[in-house]
């Protein structure tokens, strides 16, 4: 077997190889971080203005005037802003304690941003008008205050976030005349906001049924970014004088980081399958100059070109096929391993396994696209 | 063919000329004057002619397979197959004779020891017998032989003459064959000057 052969197979290897590996690991490896970036959306952010002495005595230096907001819409790195919603109304949760049916009331405050921001399951974060329960997302912190600080000293037991999850509870809205009791129930977590959240839609109603006709106005804004670490976008938060949640941003980078390293990979494992294709293509032409004269004969004896290139094709395509199957082979050995990282470090487990079908997709493009050259080739 | 190379010829200066089977043609003319040319314009491996052949060499491979056989002057052989894989070659692919058919051939032009030897190893007037071999080994109506005897003795000459003759009567083909100078060794028909 010529040595080109050899070369093309090898690179063959690789390249698929790094192709599946890299398809796989973005479906294997999606669960992880939408499960970490919790409900918002991985690249968001949360602007607020500093706190200071000033604007203790003047409130209104809290507030982002429409101004900013534009400005802040114009930046190109910029792909959404979104304003808070604040309830102007009154809140409160009541929760029955024991068996006795002694209820408890607590005072509570609602906000709501913009639902393209809040990356949860849409039937459970769906609010119309008339339904008595609402959906509501609360900061991790609060079940993790709960759990380790009050659940501890009191005795009580502790809740998983699927109990927290299934458990609903009344709520009492009050305001311009009007009192009415609802149920609210919790269907995600947030790491990032420090709020209670509601949709955006229960909100609008809200404000408008018991609201007190304030104007709303935005103390912190949601931002939605290409690239978290853009420092343009630093720039800008430190020449106003604006805070960013910094600290949550982190696991932005984080996911922007792993999304880069895998386009990365990705573009590696495509250059590298171009270049076994180019090899092999020129390879076809080297064998078929090689044999032009064989051809020739053949074709003056009476074999037609379909004949004569179906043994070139046989070659090709055997090669092709062994070459992806042990590249279908080495990625599934890969993915155990991966397999046995994401349970033991991540309690992730693996997706579905897509790799055959990419490879039976390789190879039937790859096969296919050889033949036809190798056709053309012989016919010319 | 350029312009210059043709002189008074009774093919290629005439308005037309027909080769019909099951007739006999001989086509004499010196070295490089086109005879080869002529046999590749009438078997289709060569399309650069002005004028009309009728029918038209056509390019699917039916008309090598099973309208014309050609025994080329270089023969055309596979030098690095043996002489039983050079004839299959064919013959799978035409499926035109047993492997006892063949077997008869080689014997008859006492071949038959080298059926196993590689072609390259086998001299030049060895090499022409297999060449009439394979072109027997498909369907035919004319049978184009260019310069076939170069390189044969009148006894092995005589021998091919004979396995050829019973071959077209047989199939009532036609035959064309070029030759340097007289040739008597088919009864022609028709003899042409290049």
């Amino acid at each position: 077997m010529p040595l080109q052969l050899i070369g093309y197979a090898v690179s063959l290897v690789i390249g698929v190889f790094l192709v599946l590996v890299v398809a796989q690991a973005y479906i294997d490896l999606r669960p992880v971080l939408s499960e970490q970036a919790e409900v918002f959306e991985s690249e968001s952010a949360i602007l607020t203005k500093k706190v200071s002495v000033f604007s203790s005595v003047d409130k209104g230096r809290i507030y982002f005037t429409s101004d900013e907001i534009d400005e802040l819409r114009e930046q190109p790195y910029i792909d959404e802003v979104g304003a808070f919603n604040s309830a102007s109304f009154q809140i409160w949760a009541v929760a029955e304690v024991g068996q006795s049916g002694q209820s408890v009331r607590s005072d509570l405050f609602f906000e709501s941003v913009p639902n393209r921001f809040v990356d949860v399951q849409d039937e459970a974060w769906k609010w119309e008008d008339g339904d008595t329960l609402i959906p509501i997302i609360v900061p991790k912190d609060y079940i993790d205050l709960y759990n380790f600080g009050f659940a501890e000293s009191q005795g009580l037991p502790v809740m998983s976030e699927s109990t927290v999850k299934g458990f609903a509870f009344k709520i009492i809205l009050s305001g311009a005349g009007k009192s009415n009791q609802y149920y609210g129930a919790v269907v995600g977590f947030s790491n990032k906001l420090n709020s209670i959240l509601v949709p955006d839609e229960f909100m609008q109603w809200a404000n408008a049924t018991y609201g007190m006709g304030e104007e709303n106005r935005s103390s912190r804004l949601l931002i939605s970014l290409d690239d978290p670490t853009d420092e343009r976008f630093l720039t800008l938060i430190n020449e106003n004088g604006y805070v960013l949640n910094e600290e949550k941003l982190e696991q932005s980078r984080l996911n922007f980081l792993f999304k880069s390293s895998i386009q990365f990979t990705a573009f590696l494992a495509l250059v590298i399958m171009i270049l076994s294709i180019g090899f092999l293509s020129l390879s076809i032409n080297l064998m078929m100059q090689k044999h032009e004269k064989v051809i020739r004969n053949l074709w003056l004896m009476g074999y037609s070109h379909v004949q004569i290139s179906r043994f070139y094709q046989l070659i090709i395509t055997g090669l092709t096929l062994t070459g992806v199957t042990i590249a279908l082979m080495l990625a599934t050995i890969f993915r155990a391993e991966l397999g046995e990282l994401l349970s033991s470090t991540l309690k992730s487990e693996l997706q579905q396994n897509w790799l055959w079908l990419y490879a039976l997709g390789i190879f039937i493009v790859l096969s296919g696209f050889f033949s036809w050259r190798v056709y053309r080739k012989v016919k010319s | 063919m350029s312009e210059a190379e043709l002189s008074a010829s009774d093919v290629y200066m005439s308005p037309s000329v027909t080769f019909e089977s099951p007739k006999r043609y001989l086509i004499r003319a010196e070295s490089g004057h086109g005879k080869s040319s002529l046999l590749n314009f009438i078997f289709g491996s060569n399309p650069s002619f002005v004028g009309d052949i009728n029918p038209k060499p056509n390019s699917s491979e039916e008309w090598r397979k099973s309208m014309l056989s050609y025994v080329f002057q270089d023969l055309k052989l596979f030098p690095e197959l043996s002489v039983w894989d050079n004839l299959q070659l064919k013959n799978r692919l035409t499926q035109h004779k047993t492997d006892d058919e063949i077997k008869v051939y080689l014997n008859e032009l006492g071949i038959d020891s080298k059926a196993n030897e590689k072609v390259e190893k086998l001299s030049l007037g060895q090499r022409q017998r297999v060449a009439v071999i394979r072109a027997l080994c498909q369907p035919f109506h004319m049978l184009l032989l260019d310069e076939p005897f170069s390189h044969l003795d009148d006894s092995n000459r005589a021998k091919i003459a004979a396995l050829i003759e019973r071959e077209l009567d047989s199939r009532n083909a036609g035959l064309l064959v070029t030759s340097l100078g007289p040739d008597d060794t088919f009864n022609y028909d028709i003899e042409y000057r290049l």
